[in-house]
């Protein structure tokens, strides 16, 4: 028996009315939901269809781990055959896959993807055609009121939007969606603010027919501790008679408080960058972007003096801080430090002072690129004030322990302190953390690699001589990663458990 | 598990909720289902 968990994205109008998004076969399923899913129907759906193998094929990016201690579906799988002797078989397959590992049927097997294949019709002409979807279900009321118009596909083309659609200040009321899947965060969906019908007449107008309109909805059922939400619904479609088994049905929020700063919108409507973090799940294309170096950073370099992240280029020797409890990593090349294992192992900053040493490492990449993107501002107890990535890889002292680690900036807290090299006097010294703040910006930031040892000394105040100890970039980095540190796409993170998958 | 600073927060709906919401879901596949028979 075949079977694809199918994800169904709904968001309740201002009416409590549910209004279906879309649909997706590959399906990115959050670990921290996993307990909550109907397991007991599950496991009733396998016995009653007499079900003798679980055959699973997922997308790697699908399964979503928050921490090492997490249970994904798939892992949850794996325990529920054991338990019934279900013989299970696993299939990871990449990313960006488009068909499947053909996998002989029988009545005794269950075959389930989360993972698109194109020769699928639902995935194909559904799930991956939003236009041909909303066209499927738009006499339903769940359905969404949307615009489409193309000279290419006039059978599918559609206009609900006659009203307007009207919402409270500073709130959206309309959103443009791609008619195929979007890669590009950065830019889709639009948000926008319409105002009058003219407005609305101009903005049908302006669409290709790539693009389609929908009315934005609201409701305070979609907020979630104070985040935009949309409800995700997990669902097994199986069979030929295309039968539903719901697994469970999950709110999933944006990142930031949709009231941490004003909702703006630009002449045309439409809202501007800086407010699309408050309102969507996803909004921008952070692909390879990790490390804060903005074009104004400086770097200490090997001689001592500062070098302008520009002027850095393969082989620039720069300097580095050796730290006697982060041990060699005896895979790596000699006296290479392994600076994964600092995130688990601690050292002791009363030691650190007097043990620490300063070495030479090597250039192998600097690469810059334009990004907008969330970053934290970390304010201390001197008052010194600076921007960094969420990644930001840093040595920092424990709250109020002697206890030192290194830590990405998105897990520091309030009073905990970060660790600096004073290369006028050359010593360590720490500063308490007293806010950190997220803020969106728009920015050129660099990627910086180093090796054999992998930390670099970038300078945050250059009046009082002070250089953060951060970890640089990494070769294994492969992308986008839907990881807690958003970095550790191909290894585990030490940190935060991700990612094996 | 740790806290972040920034970060996408879930949480299970009701069974009210799930119930309804999967209702909706298997009309959806029942329209799927017709629109290739």
């Amino acid at each position: 028996m075949r079977a694809v968990i199918v994800g169904t994205d709904f968001i309740k109008d201002s009416n409590g009315n549910y209004r279906v998004l879309e649909i997706n076969t590959n399906t990115d399923i959050h670990a921290s939901i996993t307990d909550g899913l109907d397991w007991d129907g599950f496991k009733n759906l396998l016995t009653t269809n007499g079900i003798e193998e679980l055959h699973f094929m997922y997308a790697s990016n699908n399964m979503l781990l928050e921490t090492a201690n997490d249970v994904s579906v798939k892992d949850k799988f794996i325990i529920i055959c054991e338990e019934l002797g279900i013989e299970y078989f696993n299939y990871q397959l990449n990313d960006n896959t488009i068909t499947i590992p053909n996998i002989e049927d029988s009545p005794n097997k269950l075959i389930i993807r989360t993972a698109y294949d194109t020769t699928a019709l639902v995935d194909d002409s559904f799930a991956k055609d939003k236009i041909n979807f909303n066209n499927l279900i738009s006499p339903k009321e769940f359905s969404t009121n949307y615009y489409y118009n193309s000279e290419f596909s006039t059978e599918l083309i559609h206009d609900d939007l006659v009203d307007l659609h009207t919402s409270a200040e500073s709130i959206p009321n309309y959103i443009v969606k791609t008619r195929f899947p979007n890669t590009n965060y950065a830019i889709y969906p639009k948000l926008y603010k319409i105002n009058t019908i003219e407005e609305l007449t101009e903005l049908k107008n302006s669409l290709d027919n790539t693009e389609y309109l929908e009315e934005f909805y609201t409701n305070e059922e979609n907020i979630l501790n104070g985040k935009i939400s949309v409800i995700r619904s997990l669902d097994i479609f199986y069979g030929g008679d295309l039968s539903t088994f719901n697994m469970g049905v999950y709110r999933m929020s944006s990142t930031m408080p949709f009231n941490s700063w004003p909702t703006e919108f630009d002449v045309t409507n439409r809202m501007v960058k800086g407010s699309r973090p408050l309102w969507l799940t996803k909004f921008s294309s952070r692909r390879g972007v990790e490390y804060f170096l903005d074009e104004t950073s400086r770097v200490l370099s090997s001689d001592g003096s500062l070098i302008g992240i520009d002027d850095i280029q393969e082989n620039t020797t720069l300097k580095t801080i050796n730290l006697n409890w982060i041990s060699e990593n005896p895979s790596l090349d000699v006296n290479s430090p392994d600076y994964f294992r600092a995130m688990i192992t601690t050292g002791s900053y009363s030691e650190d002072i007097s043990t620490f040493s300063v070495g030479i490492t090597n250039t192998v990449h600097s690469i810059g690129r334009e990004a907008d993107l969330l970053m934290i501002e970390i304010t201390t107890d001197t008052g010194l004030k600076w921007d960094d990535m969420d990644t930001s890889l840093i040595v920092i002292k424990l709250g109020d322990t002697d206890t030192t680690i290194m830590k990405y900036l998105n897990f520091c807290k309030v009073g905990d302190a970060i660790v600096f090299y004073n290369y006028a006097t050359n010593q360590l010294e720490s500063q308490k953390i007293v806010s950190l703040i997220p803020k969106f910006v728009s920015r050129k930031i660099y990627d910086l690699n180093v090796e054999t040892a992998d930390i670099f000394l970038p300078v945050v105040d250059e009046e009082n001589s002070l250089a953060l100890i951060q970890h640089n970039s990494c070769e294994f980095y492969c992308g986008f990663s839907n990881s807690v540190c958003s970095i550790f796409e191909c290894q585990t993170c030490p940190q935060c458990g991700e990612v094996i998958k | 598990m740790e806290d972040k600073i920034i970060k996408s927060d879930t949480q299970i709906v009701s069974p009210t909720e799930k119930n309804e919401i999967a209702n909706i879901v298997k009309e959806i596949a029942n329209s799927i289902l017709e629109s290739v028979q």
